[in-house]
Order: C-alpha cells, then sequence, then structure tokens
C-alpha cells in the first residue's frame, strides 16, 4: 500500500513520530472512500432500471395465447414480488442505499408495468395521461418511505414525459399545473439532497435533471399569449441563475450546477435572438397588455420573478451594475418588451452589449479565464448577428472578424500574463 | 427522520394503494363486461403502436356523429353521454346525446366532443384500442383493411355498454375475430 511506503519514509526522515504515522495509516483504514460501494450501487440501479423496461416490454408484447385471468395473474406478479423486497428492504436493509434504491427501481417499474397490462388485456384507452399521473402518484410516496433519490428521478422523469406529451393540449389549462403541483410533491426530497448530500452524485443528476424538465416544460405553457414565453423565459433563466449563486449551492462544482450554465446559455441563446428586429415585428404584432396580464404564461413569470427577487435579496447585496448582469437583467428586459413599440431590437442590442462588458470587467475583477472568454463570445456572436443582417462589403466584415480574433488573443495573453505574476 | 414502524406503516398503505388503483381497473370493466349488453359497433381499423402498452389496432366506427337541433350547448373536449339502441341490421346506433347521464337507460357511454359542425357533433369514444400480439397486429390491420374494400365483408367491435363505461371485447371481420385472421 502506498500510504504506509510514504509514512515510513516520513519516520526514517523524522518528520513524523511512530504514533502518528499509526495513526494516519488508521484513520485511512477507516475513512477509505467507497469507491467500490458507490460503483455496485451505480451498476445495481442500472441493471434494475433495464429489468424493469424489460419487464414493460416483454408484458407490451400481448400474449394472446393466455388467458385473461392468467394475464391479470402475470401482471400482479412482479408488482407483489417488488412490494415483498421493499418491505424486506425497510425491515431489514432499511441502512443499505443498494438495497433500497434497487427495490425502489424495481417497484417503480412494476407498477407502471401491471397498470399497463390491465389497460392491454380490457383495451382501455389513455386519452389524458391519467396513466402516467396514477403511475407517479402511487410512486411519490415512496419516495419518502425508503429516502430513494433512484425513485424521485423516476417520478421527475415520468410527470416530465407525461407534460411533454399531454402538457401542449391546450383545452386543458389545469394540465401544465398539475406537473407543478408534482414537482412540489418531490420537492421536499430535492431539499433534503441539497442540505444532506451537497456534493453527492445523485444531487448534481437532480440538479441536471430538474433544469432541463423545468426548461422543456416551460414551453408547454403557451396558450393565450404565446410571445410572452420570452418573458417567462427570462424570468426561469433570473431564477436559475440566482439559485446558482445562492447559498445553496455555493459549494457545487460549476460543471454540477445546471442551474449555473443553463441560466447563462439561456440569457444568451434568448438575447441574441431578440437582438433581431423581424422577431420583435412579430411580438408587437400579438402584444397587448391586457390580455398577456391575464394570461399562464404571465403568472407563471411573476412566480418565477418572485422567487428569484427572494433569491436575490437573500443572498446578494445591491449593486446598480446587477442589473446589467445575469443576476437582475430580467428586469431591464421586462421594460424592453413592455415598451416593445420604441425600437426594442437596438435596445436588446445595447443590453446584451453591455451584459458583455459586464461579464467581461467581473472575469477581470475575479481573475476568471472562462468567464472572460464567455464575455468575448457574448460581444462576437452579438457583432457577427448584425453583419447578418446589414448589407455591409465583405472587406468591412472581414477586417471586423479579424479585430475579434485578435482581440480574443490579446485579452487572453493578457490575463493569463496577469495570472503567471500573482502567481509568483 | 421518522421511525422504522411508521415507514412500514405508511409503506403497507402505499402498497396497499398500489394493488387497489390496478384492480379496481379490473373491477370496473369486468363489472362492465358481467352486467353490461353487447353492442356491434361498425369499424374501419389501422395500426399504430404505444411504447408502454404494446400494439394496438386503432378503432375508428361508423356511426360517430349525431344531428342536433342547437349545437350551442355544445363545445369542443366537453363531456357528453351517448345513448347507444340495436338498429335495424343489429349493429350499434347512437339514440340521443346529453350533458348529463341518462337516468332511464343502462345503454349509455361516456365520450367527449371531437368538434362540432354545423349542428353535427362529432364524438371521441373513450374506447379505440384494441390491443394485439405485437407481430400480429400489422398484418390483422393490413387484411382487415383490404377486406373492408370489399362490401361482402363487413367489420365490427363487440362493445360492452354499461352506465356509461365501455370495454372492447373483440373485433371481428364476418363473425370471426381478427386475432385469428
Amino acid at each position: 500500500m502506498s500510504i504506509q511506503k510514504d509514512l515510513s519514509e516520513l519516520v526514517a526522515n523524522r518528520l513524523i513520530s511512530d504514533e502518528q504515522a499509526q495513526n494516519i495509516e488508521a484513520y485511512y483504514r477507516t475513512h477509505k472512500p467507497s469507491n467500490t460501494n458507490t460503483l455496485t450501487l451505480i451498476f445495481a440501479a442500472i441493471g434494475a432500471v433495464l429489468i424493469g423496461l424489460a419487464m414493460i416490454l416483454i408484458l407490451a408484447h400481448n400474449w394472446d395465447n393466455m388467458l385473461r385471468y392468467t394475464k391479470i395473474g402475470v401482471a400482479f406478479l412482479p408488482l407483489l414480488l417488488s412490494q415483498g423486497l421493499t418491505g424486506f428492504t425497510l425491515w431489514r436493509k432499511s441502512d443499505v442505499p443498494l438495497w433500497k434504491e434497487t427495490s425502489a427501481i424495481f417497484l417503480f417499474f412494476s407498477l407502471g408495468a401491471c397498470m399497463a397490462l390491465i389497460a392491454q388485456i380490457y383495451n382501455i384507452q389513455d386519452s389524458g395521461g391519467s396513466f402516467f399521473l396514477t403511475w407517479a402518484a402511487l410512486s411519490i410516496p415512496m419516495i419518502y418511505v425508503l429516502r430513494s433519490s433512484a425513485m424521485s428521478l423516476l417520478c421527475i422523469l415520468c410527470i416530465s414525459y407525461y407534460n411533454m406529451v399531454y402538457g401542449f393540449d391546450s383545452s386543458d389549462n389545469y394540465k401544465d399545473f398539475i406537473y407543478y403541483l408534482y414537482l412540489a410533491a418531490i420537492l421536499p426530497h430535492y431539499l433534503y439532497l441539497i442540505k444532506e448530500k451537497v456534493n453527492s452524485n445523485i444531487t448534481f443528476i437532480h440538479h441536471w435533471v430538474l433544469t432541463i424538465s423545468l426548461l422543456i416544460c416551460t414551453a408547454t405553457l403557451a396558450n393565450t399569449a404565446a410571445y410572452a414565453l420570452f418573458l417567462l423565459y427570462m424570468a426561469l433563466f433570473t431564477f436559475f441563475y440566482n439559485l446558482s449563486k445562492s447559498s445553496y449551492l455555493e459549494k457545487t462544482p460549476s460543471w454540477a450546477n445546471a442551474y449555473g450554465i443553463i441560466s447563462q446559455a439561456g440569457i444568451f441563446i434568448s438575447l441574441i435572438i431578440l437582438s433581431f428586429d423581424n422577431v420583435w415585428e412579430g411580438i408587437s404584432k400579438e402584444y397587448n397588455t391586457d390580455t398577456m396580464v391575464f394570461s399562464r404564461e404571465f403568472l407563471m413569470t411573476l412566480i418565477y420573478t418572485g422567487f428569484a427577487a427572494f433569491l436575490y435579496i437573500k443572498h446578494q447585496v445591491f449593486k446598480a451594475e446587477h442589473l446589467f448582469d445575469f443576476f437582475l437583467i430580467w428586469a431591464p428586459f421586462a421594460l424592453i418588451f413592455y415598451l416593445n413599440d420604441l425600437y426594442p431590437a437596438f435596445f436588446v442590442n445595447l443590453l446584451t452589449l453591455i451584459l458583455g462588458v459586464t461579464v467581461i470587467v467581473r472575469s477581470i475583477r475575479q481573475e476568471s479565464l472562462a468567464s472572460l472568454n464567455f464575455g468575448l463570445l457574448i460581444i462576437s456572436i452579438l457583432i457577427l448577428c448584425r453583419f447578418f443582417d446589414t448589407e455591409m462589403s465583405y472587406l468591412i466584415r472581414g477586417l471586423v472578424f479579424a479585430f475579434l480574433g485578435i482581440g480574443f488573443f490579446v485579452t487572453n495573453y493578457f490575463m493569463i500574463r496577469k495570472f503567471n505574476k500573482d502567481a509568483q | 427522520m421518522p421511525n422504522k414502524s411508521i415507514l412500514l406503516m405508511i409503506f403497507l398503505w402505499v402498497a396497499f394503494l398500489q394493488l387497489l388503483v390496478p384492480a379496481n381497473m379490473i373491477f370496473q370493466k369486468n363489472k362492465t363486461v358481467v352486467t353490461g349488453t353487447l353492442f356491434k359497433f361498425k369499424v374501419k381499423p389501422v395500426d399504430p403502436a404505444d411504447p408502454f402498452m404494446g400494439r394496438y389496432v386503432d378503432l375508428s366506427f361508423d356511426q360517430d356523429t349525431f344531428v342536433i337541433k342547437d349545437s350551442k350547448f355544445y363545445a369542443d373536449q366537453q363531456t357528453i353521454y351517448v345513448e347507444i339502441a340495436q338498429g335495424i341490421d343489429s349493429f350499434a346506433i347512437i339514440k340521443n346525446i346529453s350533458l348529463s347521464p341518462f337516468k332511464d337507460t343502462e345503454h349509455f357511454i361516456t365520450a367527449k366532443v371531437a368538434y362540432v359542425q354545423e349542428n353535427r357533433v362529432h364524438i371521441e369514444y373513450p374506447f379505440t384500442r384494441f390491443y394485439m400480439e405485437e407481430s400480429k397486429a400489422p398484418e390483422a390491420e393490413t387484411k382487415v383493411n383490404l377486406m373492408l374494400r370489399d362490401s361482402t365483408y363487413e367489420g365490427y367491435a363487440e362493445v360492452f355498454v354499461y352506465k356509461g363505461d365501455a370495454v372492447v371485447q373483440d373485433v371481428k371481420i364476418n363473425n370471426r375475430t381478427i386475432k385469428s385472421l
């Protein structure tokens, strides 16, 4: 073992005593990282998911030769077995994550397979997605009974699928809100993960799955004022950004902080889209304050803005520059949106430019090379888009691109030199 | 964290509910099959698939519209009640539609308004799927569609109807189930 070799070397050089070496060795023996356990858990979970999916597919084959009551028996058998397994886990193995997660996955899929097979036997049609809602409703309590994160992920995926398939049906207003209601039921477990397992892989996966789910499902809210989706998405991204900068997620590595990545990319892409004049022509044509204010798009905008404001007030100190940074960018954007007959494209271009400069200034202050390049990217893409917008000679375009390229090199060069100087 | 016995109690309740929901689906449908009346609905099938429930033959029915005097009470996707009766040719016909369940008959189905065109209400039935073994469904669809072009063949779905609920029992062409085509 390499640690023993290192310790004997340290003892030989009299850097530590024999007793200290023994203590260090004992510490490492008892605090060995549980890589094997994590790997076993991951493979067991993947195995359980595959078996569960196989179960659904095998039952979906529809065995014509079986009698109706045999089929019913086949439908209930996996459910009863997985319930038995879950009961045993709770009774005897309640401290072993491997048992809890595996039995939760089996239970989830066997319940879905059972209900699907009954629907198949009686030719029951699921036109409104009630199959998925019942499946999730009967599974969500098990998240808390088993403290199972695999179950919570599967439930989020189940209701996201429901909302993506049935949420676009604008005739049923309540359907989108059912998705949020179910998410609210899963939220306490997610908060528990953020509080108790802040640096666990399963928490990171939850961040990504939830962010992507909300990102996609927000589109299903489009109804009477679809153009207000721009405003809604900006509110959502501002909320995400403030959440990513809150104390709840400050210890999360940046690659795992999905809120930070998605919000910055989302705001950037939205602003670039809205920097085109013809996009605003479409919005201005349909815009009507009275109908927008009473739309569900606007209601959700208010909710997300409220969340963003709450997080900002709780975790940040107000600075005027934040109005042009990702923190509060929703505010100037909302003003441009409201005054959409007053050169909105021009003001969005200006806002994007200021955002780019703010990010660059912040990156220099924080000495972050990644932020610096992101700021440069914002400005470069904005300029690139304007070149496709206007009829300008190829020579001028070429020169501007060359300047932009040189700008990238020069700023990065100075930044790296500054880093090296600070390091010395 | 709640103690083990409380968690076990909650688990037993949820497990009971997980069994109760599919059992209730069976109970409801069996009640319709046992006590309901069998009607024959003329059909025109096609063949899609469901990722969770398997392959099925999608049924569309001859009897799917009803003419009313005033259509202003009917809107798209509204729940309606369709009273079914046996026609002269022994196939099912729509006798009446209503916005509330019928009290004087058991032979009605809970359905939805697909759309309204002038005074004609187009009906969306809750039983347009007939599940089949995956290898048989596409084959059945081709054969059935070919047969239905010939006027000597008659395709119909046998549907049990009881107080709003309906269960598709079988789909037949000239008294032969499409499972054995």
